[in-house]
């Protein structure tokens, strides 16, 4: 049975939060809360899904709402790792062509690091 | 009701009867036409073979039409105001017109028990919206009871160029008797689960007896996610469990959930769903998902009854995923 985890950590001015197992309704006070606190730290914010194998959409409204929190303060929350065939539910509802997913943590964080270095140019 | 029918005043819902393909293009052209001359958005959404015939007689101006074919969107007839609001909101502004035909010869009892809600539920869901929909009606080739469905939830029929009110048509949400029947109970055979708190066995039971019954990979998927939307709706709306049965028919797999909650709001998964909105966006994707969904409510008991057709390879109609996929980022 899938088992569920989450924990997060900073790296490089990036939160990153990572869920593993999986994340429905009974989980949804856990991601939140956690997200707060990541929103709390940093502005740029990454959810690790790559280890997440199920996904429903009080889950989904969880990342929309920090998403539009974040975006509203000029900070930005990155997807990474989700597959659609696990993480059905970000695809059925239009929300994958819509945020900012990337195929790795390794990826986000290289992404959020050039964009940070450019917006700071200016 | 003087408020709500000053507002309602442009919205028409009207059953279009004809009699054969021969007097399909004769019955529809003038809507048609009429909606293309205003500069509408006109949608179409009908069986394809039912189109090929409008198409053939609208000539070039059928590029301006904006066509589904409704034996994919409509297969669940859940799923059709969804998309109509959808197209609405794309051309807000601009008068619609939308040729909705959701009962095609061959389908089941309980298709058409749905596509008769789903007529009922225009009369709720439109009334805000300039909107004019028509919903031709087969007299050859549909059973009586279809078109006296038809007859009870529009207003106004037209048939043989002649428009008058519908004698059977009372109330925007009433819905024909028998379509709100209760199901009867799964067989003796079935499965059955019951669940309280963790909904991993709930998905992990659901899982087993998807590939048990040659299910697709990615339709299990969509039919354990679908389940576990169900399921949650239990855990966060009653203060109990609730119990899960799945069984096969001789072209399904079944599943129902049973709670003892109730859904209070009629068009509850058929509203318009912003991607970026944060409401309750359950029921509307079971509906996308599934190729049939019977839900029963009243006082103290829910039941939702999903329909998963087999080994016809079928996908949901949410045709839009396979596009919206390419979008992720590969840098």
């Amino acid at each position: 049975m899938e088992e569920f985890r989450l924990s997060s950590e900073s790296r490089d001015g990036v939160a990153i939060v990572k869920a593993q197992g999986y994340l429905d309704v009974t989980k949804r006070g856990e991601l939140d809360e956690l997200l707060t606190d990541a929103r709390r730290e940093q502005n740029w914010v990454i959810l690790d899904l790559t280890d997440v194998r199920f996904l429903d959409t009080s889950s989904v409204a969880v990342i929309v709402s920090h998403w539009k929190k974040l975006e509203a303060r000029g900070g930005k929350l990155m997807l990474a790792g989700a597959q659609q065939r696990y993480i059905r539910a970000l695809w059925i509802t239009g929300l994958a062509s819509r945020m900012s997913l990337y195929d790795d943590v390794e990826k986000a964080i290289a992404a959020a690091g050039s964009a940070r270095t450019a917006s700071s140019g200016d | 009701m003087a408020g709500p029918a000053a507002v309602s005043r442009t919205f028409r819902h009207l059953a279009v009867l004809y009699r054969g393909r021969p007097g399909y293009a004769l019955a529809l052209r003038g809507f048609v036409r009429d909606s293309l001359a205003r500069d509408e958005s006109l949608l179409v959404a009908v069986p394809d073979r039912n189109a090929d015939l409008l198409r053939a007689d609208l000539g070039a101006e059928s590029s301006r039409v904006t066509w589904m074919d409704m034996t994919t969107l409509g297969r669940n007839p859940a799923r059709i105001i969804p998309a109509v609001l959808a197209f609405a909101a794309q051309y807000q502004g601009r008068e619609l017109t939308c040729v909705s035909e959701p009962v095609w010869p061959g389908r089941s009892a309980a298709e058409r028990q749905e596509a008769a809600r789903h007529e009922a539920l225009v009369n709720l869901a439109f009334r805000q919206i300039p909107a004019m929909i028509l919903c031709p009606y087969d007299t050859a080739a549909l059973p009586r009871s279809v078109i006296a469905d038809a007859a009870a939830t529009h207003p106004d029929l037209m048939s043989g160029g002649q428009e008058e009110a519908s004698a059977s048509y009372r109330d925007p949400a009433a819905l024909p008797a028998h379509c709100d029947r209760l199901l009867a109970s799964p067989p003796r055979r079935s499965g059955e689960l019951h669940y309280d708190s963790d909904l991993r066995p709930v998905r992990s039971f659901v899982a087993s007896a998807a590939e048990q019954a040659g299910l697709s990979a990615s339709r299990t998927a969509d039919l354990v996610l679908a389940i576990s939307e169900l399921a949650a709706n239990t855990l966060r709306h009653t203060g109990a469990g609730g119990t899960l049965h799945i069984w096969r028919s001789a072209k399904a797999l079944i599943c129902q959930v049973q709670d003892t909650g109730q859904i209070m709001d009629p068009l509850a998964g058929r509203r318009l769903q912003p991607a970026d909105g944060v409401g309750g966006k359950g029921l509307w994707l079971v509906n996308q998902v599934c190729d049939l969904v019977q839900t029963r409510t009243r006082q103290g008991s829910t039941t939702i009854r999903l329909h998963m057709r087999l080994g016809s390879g079928l996908s949901p109609a949410a045709g839009d995923r396979a596009a919206s996929d390419p979008s992720r980022r590969r840098p």
